[in-house]
């Protein structure tokens, strides 16, 4: 190692003599030379080696007129002026030079490599050079300039401002002397939508509606990636009416033939969100975008199948009949790589219907028998999803049986869990299934969840299975080999379930159970044993009308994502959001990102803000409650309102408790009670809220904020407001009430605002209270969305604004 | 959201760095490391061509040894930074002369930078038009097969183009005899069941085309699609000419076609590219015409033989015929041997794939050949895992056949200086995922 870097050290000492003889060197041959040389650096580079030390001779020798050395040259300085920026200080020189070359290639590619040096003390020299670049007679320096001051608003947005760049970029973006403004008019609309929000006060919705009109009707004009560009921001302008919205949309409606496959997505974003208030037309979004994007799944590659897959499966959910008579384009294809697969079982699982459920359940028992271990999981599962959500189970039954049937490990396993499913949703089927379960050889499943669910089978339906004392025994005499908690808790129920109906023969099971359980060093498992002696100790009734109360089958498995959470995602379409099924402050922001990242990776040291720790929680908390009830739901019915004894309660377990008798135990409330779950006090009264006269909120933190929070709170509340012409009164009116705006816009009859509010005593910083406004003077009514930085002042906050929306009179 | 690539890396397979261009500031330097050590080592590598690690998001992408890799640091358009890498892949090829592996990276690196630095600029994709870029990143690596630029102008030109409002195409060309060149390739894809049911069937078709043409061409080109020969009879008021007809699920077409004009008249017109490019794509999934028809039956004899036997039934016109036809039917791992009775063609066990190969070099229309073989299976001690039979799967080509019966009507060519032009039609069917369970 030690030789190896001594080598590349004298390597580099010798490229740098070299360089510095070719430095003055007009002989003739010496640019060959010098590109060979550039390519060993660059190259170097490449792979990691500091070859920084070589600056000054590099900046040296850049006095060329090979084009090839030049870039090389360029992408050198790019590299290392961020870490050096006393040396890239020596390029400027020959950068602004080369900015004045009389090749527009050369002036284009300086400018470019000047914007991109991103050193904070660069700004000065840079403004200059952007400035010329400009106003360039040739449009590709136009072009370069119009990315750099984007680059420029990066690290100097105060630059950007104080020297009028946008002002300049937008007269650009509408009346440039080149007719082909097609190229770069498009980097103006990425600068454009990047500083909308703090040009907001200036330039009003109104006149930004107006622009995304025109770029639509001139999309034509645009490259395909620009198509990109624009077609995004288009989907985020609300349209006046309904004739316009209709208008967008013919406009756009060619691009969806169109071959890139990015243009045909971004235009099914607009479509879809042009649309989301006006249901029957969004119906018939979803039918003209059907075609397109079930192309597009079937062409290319499978990285791009897979995202626009992820799309689909996205729009399959909301609209799962829609898509029901296409579900053979989701069929597998046996070469398809497993991701695409995987996604498309889901996509079977999630169309299936009454008419196409056959169908469906025959071709996922096909990947059943795959190869991929993976995949057959899947597979297993979607039948049995499909098996939950549809009423006639008749023929799903069957196919589930026959995998058990099928004698493979994993398999067995995947089934044994839905079929415990399928028995606590549909008890009819019961006595089929564990016929069935009943052969199942209890030595070939290790796995825990499956073993969890064939021990509940056992001890739910012990008479209807003859051998099951027996099969428990064996279980409970490998309690030590037994790994799993989630296992050995199951067996104790299902133990203590067999000897309430067949004392005789599991008198000896149920004693060794619990005596293994007392010993367990799991606390869980250990608690539970004691709680089971201790209720026994109270009678065998009792105890028998706690753990094994006469069921309810179970009528519907909780969603694993609720429907809020998959709006948001729609609403962040054609983005990662799609693909990793969440929003994006998800894995967004640094507070909830922790939960995502590999283990093995620090968690962060700083101490959160209360403020997001308690979205924080709440989301963990939520998380863990899907998971409880999507998960085996073993405890669900079993224990009934028991299953706190999973959670080790210091006041039932103490020795100094005297024991309580069974009749004291009259209702589950009690037993509540008992364990110190104090439910009964009320919530702390709403405290009052005082609003800050003065908040401070710019509007990129808004929009953080705005995407970040979910919706508190939405109503309707009267406002007269007929007579209203313009946003100006309402503005002033609600700023005497401490409510600020952020961005209004819209027109007779429909206005939109955007307000924000703080709490007088809060840090700077938080407590805020964000709403949306929609003002429908002709109804006379204004519907609200609010969201809250602090949730115990939502309520007060809503009722400040309803009374200032009411004591709005024009 | 754009795309906004913060970084783009080329890996070789042990994860060495081809090539890194840095966009943004937004991500760390030790991209490359999270890249190896939670993707590339990972036993499930073919998850997802989407992950995330810490608070970034890779999307990558394999082809041949290569991995390239694009890292985001906000919440990407990532089906659109998957289509950019498809089509920097592309350019590149173009540019390679169609190899795009670890050694043509090395040997081009400093072109692929060149070319980085075009195709992308803070993140967001620019031109990717190899036909515009290939004008002015002009390195020894350029190879363009198609096009012999005739007039070499002076690169001040050039960056007009970049800008110009027919990006596809530059101005000047000459031919000396010009023609153009149409390539209907269809494929077909294939799942039948065992009992011979269609479980699903659809075609892919693509229109290429290869352009020599002088000038600024305008191009129209009428197929026998329903829709646009019913609008045609609207407009010239008489009866639409009986004969097939096809019906169009969806189309999609090259940046050049004039979309408006497709929507109110239904007709393909279009100033082509100079050289080859892809004109449109379609897909149908009614009334297909399957080349082929399988009947496989595969016994298994006790532990250790098999029996199989393949009948495969030609169904396109007798005149015409198949090329390089090949059935493989797949065996067992511990298949030892195996021998083979074939009516044509020949047949072996090719062990690396699990599979017995039968090669068809010419098909005819018309026709049904059969394989039959015995395989001897090794037999185990252990209990042998029970074989879950893949599907048989063919590959073929059938020139001058389309499964979906479309047809080019006519291809017009029109430019200023009135030059009369040579039209070549080609058609040819080929398999795609032609799968067949037995």
């Amino acid at each position: 190692m030690n030789a190896d870097s001594g080598h590349r050290k004298g390597e580099i000492a010798e490229l740098k003599s070299q360089l510095r003889q070719l430095a003055g060197s007009r002989a003739p041959g010496v640019e060959e030379v010098k590109r060979e040389l550039y390519k060993k650096v660059i190259s170097y580079m490449t792979i990691g080696i500091d070859v920084s030390s070589l600056f000054s001779e590099m900046v040296m020798c850049s006095a060329t007129s090979d084009l090839v050395v030049k870039k090389m040259c360029y992408l050198y300085v790019g590299n290392y002026a961020k870490v050096h920026p006393d040396l890239a200080l020596l390029t400027i020189n020959f950068l602004q030079r080369d900015c004045q070359d009389d090749d527009p290639m050369i002036r284009g590619l300086a400018l470019r490599s000047l914007c991109s040096l991103r050193v904070m003390n660069f700004v000065e020299y840079l403004v200059g050079s952007l400035r010329k670049g400009l106003k360039d007679n040739n449009g590709y320096v136009r072009q370069v300039a119009a990315m750099g001051v984007l680059k420029l608003y990066h690290i100097a947005p105060t630059a950007c401002i104080e020297n009028d760049f946008v002002a300049t970029l937008k007269s650009m973006l509408s009346q440039d002397p080149d007719a082909q403004v097609r190229e770069w008019s498009r980097t103006v609309c990425v600068r454009w939508k990047r500083f909308w929000f703090w040009r907001e006060p200036t330039v009003t919705v109104q006149t930004k509606i107006g622009r995304c009109y025109i770029a639509s009707k001139s999309i034509k004009d645009f490259s395909e990636w620009a198509q990109c560009l624009v077609l995004d921001m288009v989907s985020k302008y609300i349209p006046v009416d309904p004739n316009e919205t209709f208008d967008i949309m013919n406009l756009l409606e060619d691009r969806l033939q169109h071959s890139n496959s990015a243009v045909v997505l971004a235009t099914i974003k607009v479509f879809l969100q042009l649309t989301i208030s006006m249901a029957d037309v969004h119906q018939q979004v979803y039918e003209r975008i059907k075609a397109p994007l079930l192309t597009l799944i079937s062409s290319g590659s499978p990285e791009l199948s897979y995202a626009v897959l992820s799309h689909l499966h996205l729009l399959v959910m909301r609209a799962p009949i829609l898509f029901s008579s296409d579900y053979k384009h989701f069929y597998c294809r046996y070469s398809d790589p497993s991701y695409v697969k995987k996604l498309k079982i889901e996509m079977l699982t999630a169309v299936a219907s009454e008419s196409n459920m056959y169908e469906i359940v025959t071709e996922l028992s096909e990947y059943a028998a795959n190869v991929d271990v993976g995949i057959t999981r899947e597979a297993i599962r979607a039948v049995g999803k499909i098996a939950l959500n549809l009423c006639d189970v008749n023929a799903i039954v069957d196919r589930l049986l026959q995998f058990l049937e099928m004698e493979r490990d994993y398999v067995t396993a995947e089934t044994l869990v839905l079929v415990k499913d399928l028995v606590r949703k549909y008890p009819e089927w019961s006595h089929d299934c564990i016929a069935v379960v009943g052969n199942v050889s209890s030595k070939s499943i290790q796995e825990p969840k499956a073993k969890a669910a064939l021990i509940w089978m056992l001890g739910e339906y012990s008479h209807d299975m003859l051998d099951a004392p027996y099969v428990l025994e064996s279980f409970v005499d490998n309690w030590l080999e037994e790994d799993s908690p989630e296992v050995r808790l199951e067996l104790l129920t299902a133990a203590a379930k067999i000897f309430f109906k067949r004392p005789p023969e599991s008198q000896k099971l149920l004693g060794a159970a619990l005596a293994a359980a007392v010993d367990d060093p799991d606390q869980d498992v250990h608690d539970k044993g004691l709680f089971y002696y201790r209720l026994l100790q109270q009678g065998v009734q009792t105890a028998e009308s706690i753990v094994n109360p006469p069921k309810k089958a179970v009528s519907d498995f909780a969603d694993i994502q609720n429907s809020e959470m998959r709006d948001r995602i729609f609403d962040e379409f054609n983005s990662l959001s799609v693909i990793y099924r969440e929003p994006s402050y998800m894995f967004l922001d640094k507070e909830h990102r922790k939960l995502y990242e590999f283990s093995d990776e620090a968690a962060p040291t700083d101490v959160l803000p209360t403020q997001k720790l308690d979205a924080n929680d709440n989301d963990l908390l939520l998380g863990a409650f899907d998971k409880e009830e999507s998960q085996s739901g073993v405890s669900n019915g079993d224990d009934g309102p028991l299953s706190a004894p999973r959670s080790p309660s210091p006041t039932l377990l103490g020795d100094s408790v005297p024991p309580v008798s069974a009749s004291n135990i009259p209702a589950a409330f009690g037993i509540d009670d008992l364990l110190g779950l104090n439910i009964s006090t009320p919530p702390p009264p709403p405290p009052s809220l005082v609003l800050s006269s003065k908040p401070v909120l710019d509007s990129g933190t808004f929009q953080k904020k705005w995407s970040q929070l979910p919706v508190a709170l939405s109503f309707e509340h009267p406002i007269s407001a007929q007579s209203l012409k313009t946003t100006q009164p309402l503005l002033r009116h609600m700023q005497e009430k401490s409510v600020q705006c952020m961005a209004s816009g819209g027109q007779s009859p429909t206005f939109k605002f955007f307000f924000f509010a703080q709490k007088a005593d809060g840090m700077p910083g938080t407590g805020f209270f964000l709403v949306e406004c929609l003002v429908h003077t002709s109804a006379g009514k204004a519907s609200v969305k609010v969201k809250s930085e602090d949730s115990t002042f939502t309520a007060a906050f809503s009722d400040l604004f309803k009374s200032a929306l009411s004591s709005f009179i024009i | 959201m754009p795309v906004a690539a913060s970084a783009i890396y080329f890996l070789n397979l042990r994860g060495d760095v081809l090539i890194n261009r840095l966009y943004r500031d937004d991500v760390g330097g030790n991209m490359v490391d999270a890249f190896r050590t939670h993707i590339m080592q990972t036993k499930d590598l073919g998850t997802c061509p989407v992950r995330q690690i810490g608070g970034c998001s890779f999307l990558y992408m394999r082809i041949s040894n290569v991995y390239i890799v694009i890292v985001v640091s906000s919440n990407a358009n990532a089906a659109c930074a998957l289509k950019f890498v498809v089509e920097a892949v592309a350019l590149f090829k173009s540019y390679f002369g169609g190899a795009f592996d670890e050694d043509a990276i090395r040997n081009n690196f400093v072109l692929i930078y060149e070319l980085l630095d075009e195709i992308m600029d803070f993140g967001y994709p620019q031109n990717l038009s190899p036909e515009i870029l290939k004008l002015y990143i002009t390195q020894e690596g350029v190879r363009s097969p198609f096009s012999k630029p005739i007039d070499t102008r002076p690169p001040a030109n050039a960056t007009l183009q970049v800008t110009g409002a027919v990006g596809w195409r530059r101005e000047g060309l000459v031919y000396k005899k010009n023609e153009v060149f149409l390539d209907i390739v269809e494929s077909v894809n294939l799942l039948m069941s065992q009992k011979g049911t269609i479980l699903r069937c659809d075609v892919t078709g693509k229109i290429l085309m290869k352009c020599f043409l002088s000038g600024m061409p305008d191009l129209k080109l009428g197929l026998n699609d329903k829709i646009g020969l019913e609008k045609e009879a609207q407009v010239k008021a008489r009866p639409a000419k009986s004969g097939k007809t096809i019906e169009l699920d969806d189309v999609t077409f090259h940046q050049c076609v004039n979309l408006t004009r497709f929507n109110s008249e239904k007709t393909v017109s279009f100033v082509p590219p100079d050289g080859e490019f892809e004109l449109m794509k379609y897909r149908i999934t009614e009334g297909i015409n399957l080349p082929f028809r399988v009947f496989p039956s595969i016994k298994e004899l006790g532990r250790t033989r098999m029996e199989v036997n393949v009948k495969v039934k030609s169904l396109f016109g007798s005149k015409m015929f198949a090329l390089g036809v090949v059935v493989k039917v797949p065996v067992p791992k511990q298949t030892a041997k195996a021998s083979f009775q074939v009516t044509s063609g020949r047949a072996k066990y090719n062990a690396s794939v699990d599979c017995l190969l039968w090669k068809i070099r010419k098909f005819p229309g018309q026709a049904e050949l059969t394989m039959s073989a015995e395989v001897e299976l090794i037999s185990t001690m252990v209990e042998r895992k029970s074989w879950t039979r893949p599907p048989i799967q063919m590959e073929f080509q059938v020139p001058m056949f389309t499964a979906s019966g479309l047809r080019v009507r006519f291809l017009k060519v029109w430019e200023k200086s009135g030059y009369s032009t040579v039209e070549w039609v080609r058609y040819i069917t080929r398999a795609g995922s032609y799968e067949i369970r037995c």
